[in-house]
């Protein structure tokens, strides 16, 4: 039995230990970059985009219980809005290449929301892959948006801030990532702890009570569905002006079973749960592919597996659970 | 005034009439029992008046308004709620969000979407009363599939009473509970306010002589008697088919 003493200095200990890990967390993301190379603010960089793609994701997968394959598209939107402004109009500014490509994928999701959450479950999956499907032919296939097919689109650069002698390189742009990662994830956070955060987890949970207390939980639905699209849209601007060209296969099933799948290695209904999933899989594919660019796919799915099995609630949770159980021990010891 | 006016509800499934014609009225502030044998349609008459299932054919009235083809969450609004026989709550979420969900269901304030919902200080204090009164108040941090069978029964009454309802439905509020449990759920019902009209499943004699102004009859879908519970008990049909079976 440990007594009031340990108890208190246990708690003492797991405070000091999360106040390490927060400064050892903000050394690693913000001082860390200035001693990398280039190529790893670049290899950063990305898993903050892909962060907040799979946050946005989060959303409606693990807060409201609603599984898309389709969320891609709302990505590929607005990284092909980001790409048609600036390759074929010319149009650099932040200011608008960034509210447009967020506008346009709120505006997919609102117009396939609606056809969409006609369905739920297994039906739901298939509507949103489907949906998203005729996207990725539009990009293809469609010669009058000028979206150049196969090849995607080239020539889009890091925007225009509107500061007179401004010019970026990947450390400033990675900071700039981070800017909007922390933002995104601060209102993300606002949203899942609010009244109308919570009322999603009670839909997931039990919808037919939900609708029985008073909630429309369709409308719920929807605006969340159309939330998490906008959010997945900053993620695609983001993604366009990091990766300087957009293609298809961004918007492909690929891009949605991979955030699923950070979502549900890093944990599944939490916030810091899809962010540890892709700074995870961020790291691992970049060397795996490194040491055997074949074999990617075989390690993936390798890790997939022994998620379901070992972690099912994910490893940011597990993490968390055996540094509580550490500290304690410490504690009673 | 009639709180609740049911006129000629009917609803078909495929082909079987799981309520035939039924027609009955509670006034306002009235205790009324639905009893009757099981498959005789009284879940799915709850179903119906809720707004989970849409009838077939007739008609419901909430205070005078015609509500037959309202959704569900309208009908909340309007001042309907009820609880289900078998413990429908949201399990993965504490005690406490679960009242605060229910208290929310009837407030704009539910659509909120930065403001955090647990620093509320209004809706923590009404849902400190609300658990208080059912004895819940200390169980408020835990999740509610770690709660016990009984003390997710009182949860499940007391969030169907979180929208300050005008008619109460509550399908067999006390199923599964022990002896204990039972006496205190029954005077809980017993104790609720004057203007709450209750319509109440029970399969427990006990509740309904001692919750119940009125008793309505179901079997098979139709509504076999209609009147107080001294008239019901002499009615000779109904002891034939139901309460002659040794259920009480």
């Amino acid at each position: 039995m440990p007594s009031a003493h340990d108890g208190r200095e246990g708690n003492r200990r797991s405070r000091l230990l999360r106040f390490l890990s927060l400064v050892a967390g903000l050394v690693a993301v913000l001082g860390l970059p200035l001693f990398l190379p280039s190529w790893l603010q670049g290899l950063m960089t990305r898993i903050l985009v892909n962060a907040i793609f799979a946050i946005s994701l989060d959303l409606i997968f693990g807060y409201t219980g609603l599984v898309s394959l389709g969320h891609a598209g709302y990505l590929g939107v607005g990284g092909y809005t980001v790409g048609l402004l600036m390759a074929r109009y010319g149009l650099r500014s932040l200011w608008v290449t960034a509210p447009a490509g967020v506008f346009a994928a709120a505006l997919g999701a609102a117009v396939f929301g609606l056809v969409a959450l006609r369905t739920s479950g297994v039906s739901f999956m298939l509507i949103t892959f489907a949906l998203t499907q005729l996207l990725y032919s539009i990009a293809l296939k469609w010669d009058w948006l000028t979206t150049g097919g196969t090849e995607g689109i080239t020539g889009i650069v890091r925007p225009e801030l509107g500061i007179a002698g401004f010019h970026w390189n990947p450390l400033l742009f990675y900071y700039f990532v981070l800017l909007a990662f922390v933002l995104c994830y601060l209102v993300l956070r606002s949203v899942t702890r609010s009244s109308f955060g919570h009322a999603l987890q009670g839909i997931r949970e039990n919808e037919p009570r939900m609708q029985c207390l008073g909630y429309n939980t369709w409308l719920y639905k929807y605006i969340a569905f159309v939330l998490a699209g906008a959010f997945a849209g900053f993620a695609g601007v983001l993604f366009a002006y990091s990766n300087g060209i957009v293609v298809p296969a961004n918007m492909g099933i690929m891009m949605s079973g991979n955030a699923l799948f950070m979502i549900i290695l890093g944990g599944t209904g939490t916030l810091y749960g899809p962010v540890v999933g892709a700074a995870t899989i961020g790291l691992l594919q970049f060397y795996v592919s490194d040491l055997a660019p074949a074999r990617w796919p075989l390690v993936m799915g390798l890790v997939f597996v022994l998620t379901i099995l070992y972690a099912r609630s994910g490893i940011a949770p597990l993490l968390l659970k055996i540094r509580k159980k550490a500290s304690s021990q410490h504690g009673s010891a | 005034m009639e709180a609740l006016e049911v006129e000629s509800v009917s609803r078909d499934f495929g082909g079987v009439h799981a309520l035939t014609n039924v027609t009955f009225r509670v006034p306002v502030g009235q205790r009324m029992a639905i009893i009757g044998p099981n498959g005789a349609g009284k879940t799915t008459l709850i179903n119906i008046i809720s707004g989970q299932l849409p009838l077939s054919g007739g008609k419901i009235r909430l205070f005078g308004q015609d509500i037959s083809r309202l959704a569900a969450h309208r009908r909340v609004h309007l001042g309907i709620s009820r609880s289900f026989q078998i413990t429908s709550l949201f399990l993965r979420l504490t005690v406490l969000v679960n009242m605060l969900l229910a208290l929310e269901g009837v407030q704009r304030s539910q659509f909120r979407i930065l403001r955090p919902l647990l620093a509320d200080g209004n809706l923590l204090r009404r849902a400190q009363r609300l658990l208080g009164a059912w004895d819940l108040w200390d169980q408020r941090e835990q999740l509610v599939s770690e709660i016990s069978y009984g003390e997710q029964r009182k949860l499940e009454i007391a969030l169907s009473l979180a929208s300050n309802p005008k008619v109460l439905l509550l399908d067999e509020p006390n199923s599964g509970l022990t002896r204990t449990e039972n006496a205190e759920i029954v005077k809980m019902i017993a104790n609720l306010g004057v203007e709450i009209s209750v319509l109440l499943i029970a399969h427990d004699m006990d509740l309904v002589f001692h919750a119940a102004h009125r008793i309505l009859v179901l079997h098979n879908g139709e509504v076999i008697a209609d009147g107080t519970p001294a008239e019901v008990q002499a009615d000779k049909y109904v002891q034939e088919i139901y309460l002659g079976n040794g259920s009480s």
